[in-house]
């Protein structure tokens, strides 16, 4: 249960814009101590297709990623994963996700995780919204009390 | 180290991020993977090993090969020189050089017989190279056989095989119809009595200087992802016919600055007339020779 | 006499800073700037992050700029760039059927579950200059409607559920990533997708014209084309939990394919299938052909001898990087060989006319 939550932030941050999280840390104002585990590096994953959608795996491309680790004391570690090359971003993601581990957890889903996820909503419902409205409708079910 | 972060809206700053190379540019992993290449290479003399060629800030076919060996060979006490033509000032030998500079912050020199490592395109300087100096050369095309059968899946079986006829027909072909085997650059080697070899575009005239040579003789070819290698003290023969015994002509002329009757000289045109003029394409031989006077 | 001087460095030095004044241009007209790239010329930037193989928007603005607008020279540095990041492994392979579509198209049935949907497309602009582009600031809202937030299956599958088409089903291998391992041939159907997904549009976009003209036809529809963002799923080596990592854009498209059968199989569908980054239908479509056209083998079809059934003539030739490097070096420097040649030559046309004079 732990681990899906922890998977959901993870996500929300890796994949945020980066001027948009960014401005909501910077708003919250926090002075945090921490220890680096690993510094921010720039590196690629490389993104696997599967051929003809269903069979074998392929290699498509690369994606740039930012990651980097930190703890605030030794039990609890952040880890900044995140999608694109800027560094900021992924310290950002790393003090969050060590966060909400601790009793500031509120403060950092309410102010942060939870903008992240409505964004990404909003962003999605735009373009299914825009998509919808170049579908084209040939057959319509016409329901029976319609007739 | 403990920081303290002070976020004070610093905004995303993707420009200003600071990009460092490693020594020479490629990463120590994929230096490795090229050594052992090379290892093998020089365990199998004349032998094309497949390598996982990088893509480098560099065009294909412009020495990409030749700069991954020697990126992979290099220390920090080399010293290396650049030459393409035989010259240090060609325009791609300065930008070779400069890249190796920048990137593994080495001495770089013109003179032959100080350099540890000489890059080269097409051509072998005149000086006699010594032991514990490598020669790398930049290639294009390393298959010797790609101009008679372009398919890579059979070449490599008429290598396995020592399948040479088509390269035999070939020159012999060249005989009838004009006297002569028409390969003046790139002409194929035999390599310790068993691969035909492609010397890379270097002009048949230094074809004699690969056999037997103290020096070590490394392949590189970026695009075609291959490497190839020529150990120290190694026999290396040029393919001819008994009765059509293999002659590694120059031009009958005498260089105009130093006056050299024996190094390979490129040809200028010097007016309007189109009179000509010969001078040494090995630059740094020809300095040495004036400085000698 | 001639006394040599060293011209090449300075040369070289000047011919850097004249490129880049030219790169500003006019300095009384606004300098571009990244994101104007990135928002405006939205797929140039997509070809560029597709050839080059690395899904970074804002790289790929930058490499255009640099580049002066030159695509092929922008992939390169792309290339150059990637080249150089740690590679921090490999993701869960996508699902395309849960992809965020802006666009889903088929040519095979005329209604389909989750419907056909035109997105944003050139398809049906008629092709006249919009000289109100010419002022600033002229463009038209999208529209907007109420949608259904569902799953939009890939077409192919109801065909699969007939039996009427050749299934794509895992054989468990892994694929090998061949810019970073030599590549051998023959190659794997994986090996050989990854080189045409970075694969030069203009190159694969005309092996793919020839196969419709008759050169290996293989008679190809759009069984199915759709543009969208897929998320990438990635495990946290530290935590070994996956996250969506990424959102990337791709477009695939699965072409349907005639097949008369043969002694091993009988009469059925076939496919090919394009996997770019972004939104590049003309490569996506001309990726699936010729990756059709290739499998020749596989279906026990005849081998006519057409440059698109050669695997390795298109494999070998399909990197605009490698072509374009080779091709323009012929630029550099070739005194030496030109030299052996003209010895050469003057040789044997001095030894012509001693035979005429002898004759």
């Amino acid at each position: 249960m732990q681990n899906e939550s922890r998977k959901q932030w993870l996500s929300s941050l890796a994949t945020a814009d980066e001027n948009y999280l960014i401005s909501l840390w910077d708003n919250l104002n926090m002075k945090i101590e921490y220890n680096w585990l690993r510094e921010p590096e720039i590196g690629s994953v490389m993104v696997q297709g599967k051929v003809g959608a269903t069979g074998d795996n392929f290699n498509v491309g690369e994606v740039t990623i930012t990651r980097c680790s930190l703890n605030l004391d030794k039990k609890i570690q952040g880890h900044g994963y995140v999608q694109g090359r800027n560094k900021y971003k992924s310290k950002i993601a790393a003090l969050c996700d060590a966060l909400m581990q601790t009793e500031k957890k509120e403060i950092i889903k309410r102010n942060i995780i939870d903008k992240l996820v409505k964004y990404k909503n909003n962003k999605r419902n735009e373009i299914l919204s825009k998509t919808e409205a170049t579908k084209v409708d040939f057959f319509t079910l016409v329901r029976g009390e319609d007739k | 180290m403990n920081n303290v972060l002070k976020f004070k809206n610093k905004k995303a700053n993707v420009a200003a991020q600071d990009e460092i190379y490693n020594f020479a540019y490629l990463d120590e992993n994929t230096k490795r993977m090229i050594r052992r290449a090379l290892i093998k290479a020089l365990c199998i003399p004349g032998y094309q090993v497949p390598f996982s060629s990088r893509e480098m800030p560099m065009p294909y076919g412009w020495g990409t090969g030749g700069v991954q060996v020697t990126s992979s060979c290099l220390t920090t006490d080399d010293v290396l020189k650049v030459i393409d033509q035989g010259a240090d000032d060609t325009t791609n030998a300065v930008s070779i050089r400069n890249f190796f500079k920048k990137t593994a912050n080495i001495e770089t020199t013109e003179t032959t017989n100080q350099a540890s490592i000489i890059q080269t395109r097409h051509r072998i300087p005149e000086e006699k190279l010594k032991e514990k100096q490598i020669l790398v050369y930049q290639v294009p095309i390393p298959e010797p056989l790609a101009f008679l059968e372009p398919r890579y899946q059979e070449t490599k079986k008429m290598h396995a095989l020592s399948e040479y006829g088509i390269m035999h027909v070939k020159l012999y072909e060249d005989i009838t119809k004009n006297g002569h085997i028409e390969t003046a650059y790139a002409y194929p080697v035999k390599t310790n009595d068993r691969y035909i070899m492609d010397p890379s575009p270097i002009p048949k005239f230094d074809n004699p200087k690969m056999n037997n040579n103290p020096a070590i003789q490394l392949f590189g070819a970026g695009r075609e992802q291959r490497i190839y290698a020529i150990p120290p003290y190694t026999e290396v023969t040029s393919l001819d016919f008994e009765d059509y015994p293999f002659d590694p002509s120059k031009a009958p002329h005498k260089c105009s600055i130093c006056g050299s009757n024996d190094s390979f000289l490129d040809e200028i045109i010097t007016d309007d007339d189109g009179n000509r003029s010969f001078i040494c394409s090995d630059t740094n031989y020809c300095n040495q020779r004036m400085k000698d006077k | 006499m001639y006394v040599s001087v060293k011209g090449g460095e300075k040369a070289i030095n000047n011919a850097h800073s004249w490129l880049s004044e030219l790169r500003r241009g006019d300095v009384n007209i606004a300098e571009l700037n990244i994101k104007q790239i990135s928002e405006q010329l939205t797929l140039s930037v997509d070809r560029v992050m597709s050839e080059g193989s690395l899904y970074d928007k804002d790289l790929s603005a930058l490499a255009i700029k640099q580049s002066r607008g030159d695509l092929i020279e922008a992939i390169f540095l792309m290339r150059a760039y990637r080249t150089t990041l740690p590679r921090i492994g490999s993701s869960k392979p996508i699902e395309t059927s849960k992809m965020l579509c802006l666009r889903r198209i088929s040519a095979t049935f005329k209604d389909i579950p989750g419907k056909q949907k035109l997105g944003p497309t050139f398809d049906y602009t008629h092709r006249l200059l919009d000289f109100k582009l010419l002022a600033d600031g002229e463009y038209e809202k999208a529209k907007i409607e109420k949608y259904d937030d569902k799953e939009i299956p890939h077409v192919l599958s109801f065909l699969n559920k007939e039996g009427l088409i050749q299934r794509e089903i895992p054989s468990g291998k892994t694929s090998k990533d061949i810019t970073r391992n030599p590549i051998y041939f023959p190659l794997t159907r994986s090996e050989r997708l990854q080189s045409l997904s970075r694969g030069d549009e203009g190159f694969l976009l005309g092996l793919a014209y020839s196969t419709q003209r008759g050169y290996a036809r293989n008679h190809a529809f759009v069984g199915e084309l759709r543009t969208g963002y897929v998320e990438i799923q990635f495990e946290i080596p530290e935590l070994g939990i996956e996250i969506n990592i990424a959102d990337v854009m791709f477009t695939e498209c699965e072409s349907v394919n005639q097949f008369k059968g043969s002694k091993k199989i009988p009469a059925q569908f076939t496919r090919g299938y394009g996997l770019v980054f972004g939104q590049l239908e003309r490569k996506a479509i001309s990726m699936a052909l010729v990756d059709r056209s290739m499998r020749w083998k596989e279906f026990g079809e005849e081998y006519l001898g057409v440059a698109a059934q050669d695997e390795e003539f298109v494999i070998s030739h399909c990197d605009n990087i490698q072509a374009t490097g080779f091709l323009e070096h012929i630029k550099l420097p070739h005194y030496v060989d030109f030299q052996a040649e003209l010895d050469l030559v003057r040789k044997i046309r001095e030894e012509y006319k001693k035979n005429e004079q002898r004759t």
